[in-house]
């Protein structure tokens, strides 16, 4: 099973028909899991983007999540000074958010690493939008290709933004917040226990396995993404 | 102004960002002071003399930019008879009253994508984020393609 594939569908699979559904810049896998909803379970979904198009039907997908390329056929135009107020109006049902750290109550941080922010160890890009549509959305689904202890931590050492968080998934599982707290939901096949234990810096309890993509869905995952932009966050 | 968000998030107060009780009863709201910029430098497919503009493809926030700031300069791929906005008026981004500098300047997004236009040159940009990667390589480049010498 190729991760890129898995998470794809998993990201997806969190989305409901009917719903609006927004992603931001760098973000093609969130992009990909949209397009792939509408196709299979979620044909009424809402798609609006970073660039401000609704339901593009793009000839290709493009690697740059704010590319003109997402603008073809789309019907009308909804830009990001519309979509912070749509949030505003609590009117947003799902933003994809991610974060350098992620932490158990499922806080981002994309400001600065180490102890003080006006001298950070390492100054990141900064939290784009987050801080206003994490508590606003009605549900936020965190993704990161990177799971390891330096990513997923007890607790952030900046929190940029916070709220709503329904799921979170990784290359290796899927988190569920439950009460303000992330929570195993499951692990991906031929991933094991220990290895997400190992990789994430507070306690998890056991979960099961990750349902694997059906044909539907890798069909259809092949006939939105022919050209695996998907696999652009794994380096490739 | 009052702004929805900032819930939970450490950014209001290493911001400076003061809280208010909403008046109208809507509980605890952060307040944002004006951004006022001395410039905005924003780049269009087409403008006309008198500095009306019009933006194909997305908009992102550059009209917001440009009606926040003191002075506002435009770029453009062309510079197109007066005729084109007055026939369109509704597709004009920025009344020409609002724009203090108009600048031809074809492929002026490079290496930056202009919709109808080009796209982002992939090629360049990763060129860039090689030779960034070290301060020798970084000068190289500013040198090379940014300071011309």
């Amino acid at each position: 099973m190729r991760t890129a594939d898995l998470m794809a569908v998993c990201l997806s699979r969190c989305l409901r028909d009917g719903e609006r559904a927004f992603h931001g810049v760098a973000s093609p896998l969130p992009m990909v899991a949209i397009m792939l909803a509408k196709r299979t379970h979620a044909p009424n979904l809402v798609y609006l983007n970073t660039g401000g198009s609704v339901d593009p039907q793009p000839s290709h997908l493009p690697a740059s999540t704010s590319d003109p390329a997402l603008f073809h056929n789309t019907p009308a135009m909804f830009d990001l000074l519309d979509l912070f107020d749509l949030s505003a109006r609590g009117e947003l049902d799902v933003v994809f958010h991610s974060g350098i750290q992620i932490d158990q109550r499922g806080r981002i941080n994309l400001s600065a690493l180490g102890d003080d922010y006006r001298r950070p160890k390492v100054r990141l890009p900064g939290g784009a939008g987050s801080a206003h549509l994490m508590p606003t959305a009605r549900r936020v689904i965190l993704w990161r290709t990177r799971h390891d202890r330096q990513t997923f931590v007890e607790s952030v050492s900046f929190v940029t933004a916070q709220g709503n968080v329904d799921r979170v998934v990784t290359p290796l599982c899927v988190f569920k917040g439950l009460n303000g707290l992330l929570e195993l939901e499951s692990i991906h096949p031929d991933v094991t226990f220990s290895q997400v234990q190992d990789a994430t810096g507070w306690r998890l309890a056991k979960a099961p396995a990750t349902p694997l993509p059906t044909q539907i869905e890798l069909a259809a995952l092949e006939a939105v993404d022919p050209d695996c932009v998907r696999d652009v966050e794994f380096g490739r | 102004m009052p702004f929805a968000g900032f819930a939970g998030s450490d950014l209001p107060k290493v911001s400076g960002f003061a809280t208010m009780r909403d008046p109208y009863g809507g509980g605890d709201v952060v307040v944002i002071p004006p951004i006022r910029p001395d410039v905005a430098l924003i780049h269009v497919q087409e403008a006309d003399e008198e500095g009306n503009l019009r933006i194909y493809g997305s908009p992102y926030e550059d009209v917001l930019l440009a009606k926040a700031s003191v002075r506002v300069v435009a770029t453009a791929e062309r510079i197109v008879p007066r005729q084109r906005f007055v026939s369109q008026p509704e597709l004009t981004a920025l009344p020409g009253f609002l724009v203090d500098l108009v600048v031809e300047a074809p492929l002026g997004a490079w290496p930056t994508s202009c919709a109808g236009d080009y796209g982002y040159d992939k090629a360049f940009i990763t060129s860039y984020v090689a030779a960034a990667t070290t301060q020798h390589g970084f000068d190289a480049f500013l040198r090379e393609h940014v300071l011309g010498r």
